[in-house]
């Protein structure tokens, strides 16, 4: 079903419709994807993010700042190599589907770090008020 | 579901727009924070020292970020029909591709 005829469909049928379903799916002159795409690409994200997953399962965070780790070895390494392969293979699936590619990692962001510009506790009753709430605890009067 | 719906399907379930509940506007809400965890980072490494001495604030966040990946990671790979994932889909690639097997790639995506 996912054919090169449905991605030219969707490509608009300009002049790189083939040579792009051949870039995507790796494997140039096939009419559709083969079956082994989708399964080896299945089994890359589903080994790929084992020990991510294990660790939702466990529902255990033992956050160690000594080490960077949160159990079992499990690091933000992982983590991120985890994301960066549901990533890439979102963009493929996109890019065969849907024949657009998003710019993940150039999202278009606020400046948020603005807001470090200043001083959050810029006085002496500021710092009092604040560790009146920590020390005291419950929702923060307005 | 004829061959027309099923591509319907999975093209909504890759979502028009990133804003929609989508694969999409899931994978985006994984790299959004990443790009703001990097960029935190990289401002609590050159705050001065006396804004890094108690770490607890920083650890806070730390973990948040961790424990707020992990399940987008988890809810993208799950292979359960119900799910919308990145895994279903591919999977129901696998299954519509010529000459599948639907019991073979049941036994390999599960095992």
């Amino acid at each position: 079903m996912l054919s090169r005829e449905r991605f030219s469909d969707a490509h608009g049928l300009d002049e790189y419709a083939d040579q792009d379903f051949d870039d995507v799916i790796g494997v140039a002159g096939l009419d559709h994807i083969a079956s082994a795409t989708p399964l080896d690409d299945l089994k890359r994200l589903r080994d790929g993010t084992e020990s991510v997953r294990t660790w939702v399962t466990k529902e255990v965070a033992h956050y160690d700042p000594n080490k960077g780790t949160f159990e079992v070895d499990l690091t933000f390494g992982d983590l991120h190599s985890a994301v960066d392969l549901v990533g890439e293979l979102f963009q493929k699936y996109n890019s065969l589907i849907r024949v657009e590619h998003l710019a993940l990692d150039k999202l278009v962001m606020s400046a948020w770090p603005v807001i470090f510009r200043v001083a959050w506790i810029p006085d002496e009753e500021s710092m009092r008020a604040a560790m009146k709430q920590v020390v005291e605890g419950g929702p923060p009067n307005p | 579901m004829d061959e027309e719906q099923e591509w319907k399907l999975w093209r909504t379930w890759l979502g028009e727009e990133p804003k929609n509940p989508s694969i999409s506007e899931d994978v985006v809400s994984m790299y959004a924070p990443r790009a703001i965890w990097w960029g935190f980072n990289a401002i609590y490494g050159k705050a001065p020292e006396e804004a890094r001495k108690n770490a607890t604030f920083q650890q806070w966040i730390a973990s948040n970020y961790f424990r707020s990946q992990a399940p987008g990671i988890r809810r993208q790979t799950d292979l359960r029909t119900d799910v919308i994932s990145l895994a279903a889909l591919i999977k129901r690639v696998a299954e519509s591709a010529p000459g599948a097997i639907t019991g073979a790639i049941q036994r390999r995506t599960w095992s």
